[in-house]
């Protein structure tokens, strides 16, 4: 991005007039050179707000300097007399729409191709806007930062903090204040049918360090962050409104969230919803003895102190991380903090993307006007006739060239209003085929800064789709043109029609590898083996409340009944839970320790995901027993320990010696389960947990011996359409042993599977569609210009059959013509894709940017579209009857 | 009083606060900048574009001028590119001593008409 915008910057100073420049550019130059270095060092947002500023006063003052009057050449006599400037543009205006009425099939064109290329821009950049540049909705938010930990050697990882780091970073003097929650659901009863709720557990104020005040009450205070915390809750404003029915004395009632009795101590402001659609925070409750310094489970964001910046974070972060190292090796050998700003850790995985769309859609733009150009030339060379006469009755040539350039201004407006309301509609169509991923997707609306871009794109649309016939206009003579009015074209208007067509077809090129590398990346991912067969597979989560269920027993009993219940119903092949699933989150972890070895040092542990899981859950997923057994029935909370492992468990821990029957662990206390050694019994196959993530080691204890009371329920049947079918009847069966107990998260995991590529294929979407558009624009005008060159020369063409010429010979002369600009474009289409899908990359999946196949392909189809739009005009070509044509002029 | 600085009086404030900026010695581009940002509270902050447009007049009005170097500064972090220098001239000098004077005279009319507080005593 930096090197376009640099080239920007470039254009701008050339905006300068010579003199100017000549003084002062490399002075200018190295100030720019200063301001960029601290422009960059901004956050996100405040960056691109900072670098568009730049710009824009740079390319300002550079015109208004330009239009001093100490540049202004000297005066030559007869001056175009002043005043009445405003009566000339009416004249101008009313001519220019009098003038595109008489040619309803050239407007309606123009109109169409200008209000697709500035609707699609608009629409884009409406979601550019409302996800990437529009400040959150917190006071003061550069100062606002996200504190992950790490390990050393992965300094860009986004790790959660545990409560001990976590009191240390906020007690740093560069801080004012730090917060941490984790993301809960819990069960609101209040309505009829009990429904889950999504929630924040926090370990203080959340709202005070994002600057926002409650609507009433008080925020959720540090000091109950304690084990047993007490029943307290903030709610959000619209469960508030729709739950609470909006009452004034909410505060103080008493809620049931997961069968406990909360008193409702605060409302939060509308619209608030951090961190992810959130209605009700609670204290989190945090117990030192089972989670310490090693148990990250917080996200963090922090307010940096006054006058501090979040770049003041890092040495202090530095600092503290080697003094707990010093202090508590065993937890936090190697393991550093960093600092991102909030509004960086919310949209930054999407930045380049989101540049990538506006990319592409500023290429159709230049495809619409390169397009335009073109049917402007070609307009401006049949009125040839007209424009001398006008300016033989003694039009002068500035008024005429303000005439052109009217006309442009006029139908550029005009495809402006109606590109706006294009781009309402596709925004809105955007909203629906927009991954949920997208994040502050409910933020993005049209409002007065896209309008304000639509209006300096229809000015920048028609000053360059204006210029040519303009320029035309202003290298032409009236005598010479009265003298050939009507005749054969002109050689000069020519060439400039074919290095238009070649810039369209180069552009059309980019995309179309663009669109090419994006389909191949949609293809890996639907070809990536999950290792799980999921398609016809049902799941959602159940969470039983500790209020009537507090030990493995109770928890053991209620699913085993459960799923023996689904199990009975007709079409059900086969039903098993686990504790988080593939594609849908949730799953503890931990560092491996082996009975037998001595414990790893600090810093050289492995690694292990723990998803405990019923006997029924390998069968119902899929997944492949490898070696041993799986999780059986009679392995409950009297039997041994015994646990069934991951291949990749297996191969890195256990590389030459044989997994099963050693005893595994992992490090930590999950609150559940005693803390024990448990025997491998079992080898089943990897599962990725999401498309694009590699396997990761995983143990699967049994459920009856490690719990929790929170599982995601699996049903597969026959067909993912029977197994959907069979919802009702599960929920009833649900009801039937416990009414209180919602179903959350229904989905099939097929569903999730696609969901996951949902981001890829939008992309992939809105490029098609772009790339399409381009190649279909850029055919048409190609068509044009060879049928237009034909239609000028059919009097040569009957010249040169009378005098011998074969039919082929003038269809090889026209393709020859159409052939040149169509080569060109390829050239420079291949290079501008080659350098352009650097920015790619980051999109693309399992395929090289380069990726041969996709070049190839483009380069077929470009030209197959290429000889269609020749062949046509070139077949006409080649019919011509020399005595009609000779006759004809 | 020097009356050669009147036709270029009053000045506007992003004529004075570059004049006032220079008359702590010769500075660069972007220090210029950056010092206007911050002696005017922010109220004056031009871009690189204005900046220089300005300077460009201030220039041909014969109130700044082009300056070498000063010696033993670092010379910037753009090798090869030329860190120019802009300092006052003595018609400048004088134009922004009496534009503060002007400036002074209306702060001290604002105080009687109590329109500002007294100034904290010594």
């Amino acid at each position: 991005m930096n090197v376009v915008y640099r080239m920007l910057l470039r254009a701008a100073l050339r905006l300068y007039p010579d003199r100017f420049r000549s003084r002062f550019g490399g002075s200018m130059d190295e100030a720019l050179g200063d301001r960029l270095a601290a422009a960059d060092a901004l956050p996100l947002g405040r960056r691109i707000r900072a670098k568009g500023r730049l710009l824009a006063d740079l390319a300002v003052a550079g015109l208004k300097e330009r239009a001093s009057p100490a540049y202004r050449p000297p005066s030559r006599g007869i001056r175009a007399q002043r005043g009445g400037g405003l009566d000339r543009l009416g004249q101008d205006v009313r001519f220019a729409v009098r003038s595109l009425g008489r040619n309803p099939g050239f407007t309606a064109t123009a109109l169409a191709t200008l209000s697709l290329g500035i609707g699609a821009a608009v629409a884009v950049f409406t979601v550019v806007h409302g996800v990437l540049l529009r400040p959150l909705p917190y006071p003061d938010q550069d100062g606002l930062t996200m504190v992950w930990s790490h390990a050393v050697d992965d300094p860009a990882a986004r790790g959660w903090m545990s409560l001990p780091n976590l009191e240390d970073v906020r007690d740093l003097d560069v801080f004012e204040s730090a917060v941490g929650w984790q993301e809960t659901s819990v069960t609101y009863a209040g309505t009829d049918r009990p429904e889950r709720v999504r929630g924040a557990r926090v370990t203080g104020s959340l709202l005070e360090v994002l600057g926002l005040t409650l609507q009433a009450g008080r925020d959720i205070r540090p000091q109950e962050n304690v084990p047993n915390p007490p029943p307290v809750v903030v709610v959000g404003h619209d469960f508030w409104q729709t739950r609470l029915g909006g009452r004034t004395d909410a505060v103080g009632s008493t809620v049931e969230l997961s069968e406990t009795g909360y008193e409702v101590v605060g409302v939060a402001p509308p619209g608030f919803d951090f961190p992810n659609d959130t209605e009700l925070w609670i204290p989190y409750g945090h117990n030192l003895d089972g989670c310490g310094r090693g148990c990250t489970v917080y996200q963090v964001v922090a307010r940096v102190a006054p006058g501090r910046t979040t770049d003041d974070a890092a040495g202090p972060l530095a600092s503290l991380a080697a003094d707990l190292q010093d202090r508590f090796p065993d937890t936090n050998t190697d393991v550093g903090f960093r600092v991102e700003t909030l509004i960086d850790s919310m949209v930054g995985r999407v930045e380049t993307a989101m540049w990538v769309l506006m990319g592409a859609v500023g290429m159709v733009l230049l495809i619409v006007c390169a397009n335009l150009a073109g049917l402007l030339l070609a307009r401006a060379q049949s009125r040839r006739g007209e424009v001398a006469v006008r300016s033989a009755l003694g039009a002068s040539r500035p008024r005429l060239l303000r005439q052109v350039l009217t006309e442009s201004l006029v139908l550029a407006l005009a495809g402006g209003v109606l590109g706006v309301l294009v781009g309402a509609l596709l925004v809105r169509g955007l909203g629906w085929i927009a991954p949920t991923s997208l994040p502050r997707l409910d933020e993005v609306a049209m409002n007065g800064m896209v309008l304000a871009f639509a209006l300096g794109t229809t000015g920048a649309v028609a000053l360059l789709f204006g210029l040519s016939p303009a320029l035309h206009l202003a290298r032409s003579s009236p005598a010479e043109e009265l003298t050939r009015a009507g005749r054969s074209g002109n050689r000069r208007e020519g060439r400039a029609r074919s290095w238009l067509i070649a810039a369209e077809i180069a552009l059309s090129l980019s995309l179309l590898v663009g669109a090419g590398l994006l389909i191949r990346s949609l293809q890996e991912l639907y070809r990536v083996d999950l290792g799980i067969q999921g398609n016809d597979v049902l799941r959602f989560g159940i969470s039983l409340p500790y209020a009537r269920y507090d030990d493995l027993e109770d928890f053991d009993g209620f699913f085993r009944e459960l799923e023996d219940r689904i199990r009975a119903l007709p079409g059900v092949t086969a039903v098993g839970s686990s504790f988080g699933s593939p594609l849908g989150g949730g799953s503890l972890g931990g560092s491996v320790l082996i009975d037998g070895r001595p414990p790893p040092p600090p810093g050289r542990q492995n690694y292990a995901r723990v998803r405990s899981a019923t006997p029924g859950y390998f069968e119902a997923m899929g997944l492949s027993l490898v070696r041993g057994r799986g999780i059986e029935p009679s392995d409950d909370v009297a039997g041994e320990p015994v646990v069934v492992v991951n291949e990749t468990f297996a191969a890195q821990n256990f590389p030459n010696e044989d997994v099963l029957g050693a005893r595994v662990r992992v490090t930590g206390s999950f609150g559940y389960a005693p803390t024990q050694y448990w025997r491998v019994v079992g080898v089943v196959g990897d599962v990725r947990e999401s498309l694009t993530a590699a396997p990761y080691p995983a143990i699967y204890p049994p459920h009856a011996q490690f719990g929790p009371g929170f599982l995601k329920v699996h049903v597969r049947g026959a067909t993912s359409a029977a197994v959907a079918a069979l919802l009702p009847r599960i929920r009833d069966e649900v009801r039937r042993m416990d009414p209180s107990l919602p179903l959350a998260d229904v989905e099939t995991v097929g569903e999730a599977i696609r969901s996951d590529a949902a981001p890829t294929r939008f992309y992939l979407f809105l490029v098609g569609v772009f790339a399409t558009l381009a190649v279909g624009v850029a055919a048409v005008g190609l068509y044009g210009v060879v049928a237009y060159m034909v239609s000028r020369r059919v009097r040569e063409f009957g010249v040169r059959v009378a005098l011998g010429a074969s039919q082929p010979q003038i269809a090889g002369l026209v393709l020859r013509q159409g052939l040149v600009p169509t080569a060109w474009g390829l050239v420079a289409g291949l290079v501008l894709a080659a350098v352009g899908v650097r920015w790619l990359e980051s999109l693309l999946f399992g395929i090289q940017p380069r990726d041969p196949l996709v070049f190839s392909a483009v380069i077929l189809l470009v030209l197959a579209v290429s000889a269609a739009a020749i062949l046509l005009p070139a077949h006409r070509s080649s019919r011509v009857d020399p005595t009609r044509a000779l006759r004809a002029e | 009083m020097n009356r050669d600085a009147d036709p270029h009086l009053p000045l506007t404030a992003a004529d004075f606060h570059i004049l006032l900026v220079l008359g702590g010695g010769p500075l660069y581009g972007y220090a210029i900048l950056k010092a206007v940002a911050r002696e005017s509270g922010g109220s004056v902050a031009p871009e690189i574009g204005s900046l220089y447009r300005t300077l460009g007049k201030l220039v041909t009005r014969g109130l700044v001028e082009e300056a070498a170097a000063p010696t033993g500064v670092d010379p910037g972090p753009h090798p090869g590119k030329e860190r120019r220098y802009f300092q006052l001239t003595e018609l400048g000098r004088s134009a922004v001593k009496a534009d503060a004077r002007r400036q002074e005279a209306a702060v001290e009319l604002a105080r009687q008409r109590d329109l500002l507080p007294e100034p904290p005593g010594p």
